[in-house]
């Protein structure tokens, strides 16, 4: 009975609108658009023209004009933005941790499903940048990639391998918190240890053994750290270890670590908010609730603004720019609330240099919004990931169906 | 023994605390007598949730009442670009019981009152009021044929909890549905202690019951029990609205022939699948309380319905009467629901008026949901449009009084 | 707590072989001087004289005792009638919980009394000399109370076997496994079965309801009831559905009562806050305060079988440093109880006529510091620790 159901959205769902990535080169091409936003400081209103080759931004003009006598593509009242970075997700994983406390080998490179629908869904929501990580249910989680979602495997998504490895500070369970430091500190220097012996003993050796590899690569600030930070202990530990062992990195905070903000701005760590940017926190001897403002509190503090997607929300989950949304509704500006899911992202995962913003010489990753990405009437029309064109709503027959849900008539009769 | 020494302990140490705490002892507000201050809005763009858009408006609260003219004496509120809008009205409110959200033991339990089922100090009162929504009328949940009556409150007062809204009217709740079924087995003689020794056991069973009771209740078939035919003979004479909380296409078909046979009136709640349909639901003139909205990203809904997101927008477009609700989801996300309802395809002043004025005429609330002269004070002062993301609350009226303000917060930022 | 259990048999041992307060051979009357007396109705008397016989009050005044009476001179010493615990498992032997129906009115306490509980003999070395006891909230009409007393001869009793009918608009008695499981369901089966009727509409099963508690609970129609209930929310409820019933309702337990004291406040009804302990929010502390101030009858009890006796003069001093007028703190655990459990005619005041039960503290008996040098029961002396002891 519900199978039948259940098969037909599984039909539905199969890819439409996503469309397979060409391997030619990317021809030259102008886009055009009402409004563009570079998230790098420029709010072009009064029409901007985007000169995309080989993939690249080449060069960003106000006004629909094309002195470079490429192909126009314009899209007249709408809007264009850079595709945005989502700077933390368990998305297109299975299981988001091994059950071993401690696997620094284990990447989410042979755990990555590229048919995921969580890819095609970041699509729809303008998000072209992904770092996966494993999650925080284990002490030393595994290594995280930043991806494109495209593709038909995990190799052609990278972006950048070796973009972090996952540690978390909160006591897993049946744990203590000195249990797991230590744990994290002997696995740390146990590391140091063989580095160097294997220097000294066998300059030349080749078979070295994946989890000190991994390790290794961690020490030498190769490989950044990704410190998963519950509370505001886990917060000051993270930062206690990352000084002991000079690593390198980033924070993922829960919402309890928002009272560490002072701390992290101090020390000039970046870090991703909790999901929940409106948590309740009650008094327990009065009962008294309070709700506070993480992305507020995240800028009053002066740590630069890194906002994630909910999934946990009733909806499904709130996609970046719904979280941007609410970051300008807790009193941040507009440019602040975009910088927090494009820029600052990028670089915080190291990608800056390539992705978050429409820049010259970045890739040509852009998202055409049918209005403001800031309001929910607004759609995502168009999405090109280095210079492919990725998706088109128009013939997305997912998000139709999803719209329309079914009519009545013979079988068949729904196409 | 540990505890008697511990308790020991607990009274010498009390006997220092004890000449302490005089000291120390809380002034109390138990006050209940509650102030209801004038208030005046002007310079706001007023959404009066009939459809009705006024930009520069100046509104008045006193003595509980709305007037569409300034009055003396009284606080004036001035905050650039802000919006007044009716609080909202959730039509089906499903939390914030004090334990079960249905007395399920029972099959049919029309004697059962949702305001003894409420927890009024229950957070999720508080969170509905602190997202906009004054009033919520809550529902016994559709875990039986008939699951009572329902009860409209205040969201939240400064009390520091729900109201009950004196002389509501009360509708009556039946489910034609998968849910009344879930899990039942045939009664057997004897006494059990199980719950589920109850009728029905089919879907089919769940629609005879429910003919059998109403047939009594209009005399063609014979009642062992007259008094407690009282609530349904209320339905039949159009005293008391009947909700029916349906799903799938077929609960709804079901629901309508129902109707017929018994010669009632009722309004759909949920109805997922209500749009396939339109158009005789409009021609019959039978109302629908839509949500919440399935997974956006799946579309599938309670009981495995085929849902469609723009199920509001067919809806309205075919000339059905329209509300919105949060129902299980909790009334904080009521709002959300009104955003998402945009987002497929509603126009915004039809969507307002689908969680403000529409709701409260379903539930005979017809002075509350609107900014009209002499209007109950149920207002919500919000920084933009109170279906963007963007905007925040700024000051909740509830009956005239409010519950909610920071307007201190957008004066202290302005400097 | 088994250790505890036999120091006090020992305790209790030795105290029975105490003197008693009056001489049997002697012409009856005997005579006890305090410093100040707390009344056990809220007013207090300084410099007066007790005069006892035959296990009862026979006058409490200013006048001398007559020459060559037997008088007994405490007056540096503070006294109060004997602690009332009005809610308690102690002393039920085999459990008090009786969950195979829900409505088990024709369940009784005082079945399952046991005088020589070692938990009554540690009541009694704490000051308590009487308790009300009551099959536990697993029930919706979960049965009727009894209330025992210390007496004279070093054994408790039963003072009134049919004590008042208990109710329960609270978990385990609504539960998600049980019937009724909601506060509104158990407001429709005892209003329901008030008349003498089932819940019965047509295509319904029957519900388990034997005819025997309907006539049980059809036959009840004035008198005190114990009503547990733990918010003001379901407080609400249960005070309608008993007290509409003409039964005198009193709230027990209210353990989430201080979220919303106003509330409760406004139902003008007495409360009974159990098990009150050092651990408990603020906020839950200042509610016997709040309902006083509210002009609501508080009395507190200890509330349920695993807690020390000791628990309660704690919760007294608990409530009287977070707010309790001192003036309501002795009725709260004497006079205002007897009202709850219906035996108000008999004890819980230190007045002519009432049994003589009377704790003799050296100093306010609120203050925790302060001890207690004499315990009597039924006119007799059940507890007296001596100088040495301290």
């Amino acid at each position: 009975m519900s199978a039948r159901r259940f098969g037909m959205v599984a039909l539905a769902g199969l890819v439409g609108a996503v469309v397979a990535p060409s391997a030619a080169h990317a021809e030259d091409f102008v886009l055009q658009a009402g409004t563009v936003v570079t998230a790098d400081g420029d709010v072009l209103v009064d029409g901007g023209s985007v000169f995309v080759s080989g993939g690249v931004v080449k060069e960003i003009k106000p006004g629909l004009v094309n002195p470079w006598g490429a192909e126009v593509r314009s899209h007249g009242d709408a809007w264009l933005l850079p595709g945005m970075v989502e700077a933390h997700s368990q998305g297109g994983l299975e299981r988001a941790n091994e059950t071993a406390p401690n696997t620094p080998f284990v990447s989410v490179l042979d755990g990555l499903d590229p048919l995921s629908p969580y890819f095609e869904n970041l699509l729809r929501d303008g998000v072209t940048t992904v770092f996966v990580v494993p999650g925080d249910a284990t002490l030393i989680g595994g290594q995280g990639l930043v991806l494109k979602p495209i593709g038909r495997t995990a190799e052609e998504m990278i972006v950048r391998r070796g973009a972090g490895l996952k540690i978390a500070l909160s006591p897993r369970s049946g744990t203590s918190r000195m249990a797991q430091l230590a744990e994290l500190r002997r696995s740390l220097r146990g590391a140091r240890t063989a580095e160097g012996r294997q220097v000294v003993d066998d300059p030349d050796a080749t078979a070295r053994s994946p989890r000190a590899e991994a390790l290794t690569a961690l020490l030498a600030g190769t490989l950044p750290a990704v410190m998963a930070c519950n509370e505001p202990v886990d917060v000051a530990n993270a930062l206690r270890v990352m000084e002991e062992f000079g690593l390198s990195g980033f924070l993922s905070l829960g919402t309890a670590a928002r009272r560490a903000l002072p701390e992290i701005a101090k020390r000039g760590v970046p870090c991703v908010l909790a999901a929940d940017l409106e948590p309740v926190e009650s008094n327990p001897e009065t009962g008294r609730e309070v709700r506070r403002f993480l992305a507020k509190e995240c800028v009053d503090a002066g740590v630069p603004l890194v906002i994630q997607a909910n999934e946990a929300s009733p909806y499904g989950m709130r996609s970046l720019w719904y979280q941007a949304a609410v970051a300008v509704s807790q009193g941040l500006t507009r440019e602040q609330a975009l910088r927090g899911v494009t820029v600052n992202p990028a670089r915080l995962l190291g990608v800056d240099e390539r992705v978050g913003s429409i820049t010259a010489g970045k890739d040509a990753n852009l998202v055409v919004w049918t209005g403001d990405p800031l309001d929910p009437a607004s759609w995502v029309d168009h999405v090109y990931i280095e210079g492919e064109l990725v998706y088109e709503r128009a013939k997305d027959r997912k998000l139709k169906r999803l719209l329309d849900g079914i009519s009545l008539g013979r079988p068949g009769d729904d196409d | 023994m540990r505890r008697a020494t511990r308790l020991v302990g607990l009274i010498g140490a009390l006997s220092c605390a004890a000449a302490l705490t005089a000291a120390l002892t809380p002034s109390h507000s138990d006050a209940a007598e509650r102030e209801r201050q004038s208030l005046v809005f002007t310079g706001v763009t007023v959404l009066d949730g009939l459809g009705g858009v006024d930009e520069d408006a100046t509104v008045s609260v006193s003595d509980g009442r709305l007037r569409l003219a300034p009055v003396g004496d009284a606080r004036t509120v001035d905050v650039d670009g802000a919006f007044l809008a009716p609080g909202f009205v959730e039509a089906n409110g499903r939390l914030g019981y004090v334990s079960q959200e249905a007395e399920i033991t029972r099959e049919l339990t029309a004697w059962i009152d949702a305001r003894d089922l409420a927890d009024p100090t229950a957070r999720a009162f508080r969170e509905a009021a602190l997202e906009g929504t004054t009033t919520v009328v809550l529902a016994p949940g559709p875990r039986n044929l008939v699951s009572g009556l329902s009860q409209a409150f205040h969201a939240w007062t400064r009390a520091g909890r729900a109201e009950p809204i004196a002389d509501a009217p009360k509708s009556l709740h039946a489910a034609i549905s998968r849910s009344p079924s879930i899990g039942n087995f045939p009664p057997r003689r004897g006494p059990t202690t199980s719950i589920y020794a109850r009728r029905p056991t089919t879907r089919m069973g769940v629609v005879w019951l429910l003919r059998q009771v109403f047939l009594s209740a209009k005399g063609v078939q014979k009642a062992t029990n007259d008094a407690d035919l009282a609530p349904y003979r209320d339905v039949l004479d159009g005293r008391r609205p009947l909700r029916v909380d349906c799903h799938r296409l077929q609960d709804v078909n079901a629901t309508l022939r129902l109707a017929d046979e018994a010669g009632m009136n009722v309004v759909l709640d949920g109805a997922e699948e209500a749009y396939l349909r339109r158009d005789d639901l409009a021609k019959r003139g039978v109302p629908v309380v839509l949500g919440p909205f399935p997974d956006v990203r799946t579309g599938i809904g309670v009981d495995f319905t085929d849902t469609a997101l723009r199920n509001a927008t067919m809806l309205h477009e075919a000339g059905v009467t329209v509300a919105l609700s949060a129902g299980t989801s909790g009334a904080r996300w009521l709002r959300e629901q009104g955003m998402f309802a945009v987002r497929y395809g509603l126009s915004r002043d039809d969507a307002l008026a689908a969680m403000t004025s529409v709701p409260a005429d379903l539930c005979g609330l017809t002075d509350r949901g609107r900014i009209v002269d002499g209007a109950a004070a149920d207002v919500v002062l919000w920084s933009g449009h109170p279906l963007l993301p963007t905007s925040r609350m700024l000051m909740v009226v509830v009956d005239g009084e409010v519950v909610f303000d920071r307007t201190g917060f957008v004066r202290k930022e302005a400097q | 707590m088994p250790t505890s259990r036999a120091l006090a048999a020992v305790v209790l041992a030795a105290l029975v072989a105490a003197p008693v307060l009056a001489d049997d051979a002697a012409d009856g009357v005997e005579f006890v001087r305090l410093g100040r007396l707390h009344v056990g109705d809220g007013t207090v008397e300084h410099n007066v004289v007790v005069a006892i016989d035959d296990g009862r009050f026979v006058s409490v005044g200013r006048d001398a005792p007559p020459a060559g009476a037997n008088v007994r001179d405490l007056s540096q010493h503070v006294g109060c009638p004997g602690f009332i615990d009005a809610v308690t498992q102690l002393g039920l032997d085999g459990g008090a919980a009786e969950t195979s129906e829900a409505l088990t009115p024709d369940v009784r306490a005082a079945d399952a009394f046991d005088g020589h509980s070692k938990d009554l003999a540690a009541a009694t070395a704490a000051g308590t000399t009487c308790v009300g006891l009551s099959p536990s909230p697993s029930n919706v009409a979960a049965g009727r109370g009894a209330v025992a007393v210390q007496g004279a001869d070093g054994r408790w009793e039963l003072l009134e076997r049919n004590g008042p009918p208990v109710f329960a608009f609270v978990p385990p008695a609504l539960s998600a496994g049980r019937v009724p499981s909601t506060v509104a369901g158990a407001r429709a089966l005892l209003g329901a079965a008030f008349e003498g009727r089932r819940w019965r509409t047509p295509g319904e099963s029957d519900p388990p309801v034997r005819d025997a508690a309907l006539d049980m609970l059809a036959a009840l129609r004035d008198g005190p009831a114990l009503v547990h209930a733990d918010s003001a929310a379901a407080a609400r409820v249960a005070v309608e559905t008993i007290g509409g019933r003409g039964l005198t309702p009193t709230l027990v337990g209210l353990r989430r009562g201080h979220i919303d004291p106003v509330a409760l406040a406004a139902l003008e009804t007495p409360c009974i806050i159990t098990a009150l302990d050092p651990e408990d929010s603020v906020a839950l502390l200042e509610l016997p305060g709040r309902l006083a101030r509210a002009g609501v009858d508080v009395t507190l009890s200890s509330g349920s079988p695993a807690r020390h006796p000791n628990s309660l003069r704690l919760a007294m001093a608990l409530a009287v440093a977070r707010g309790l007028p001192t003036s309501h703190a002795v009725p709260a655990v004497t006079g205002r109880a007897a009202r709850a459990l219906g035996v108000a005619d008999r004890i819980g005041r230190v007045a002519e006529g009432l049994r003589a039960d009377l704790v003799v503290f050296d100093g306010e008996p609120w203050e925790p510091s302060t001890r207690i040098v004499l315990v009597v029961a039924g006119g007799r002396i059940v507890c007296a620790p001596s100088e040495t002891d301290r």
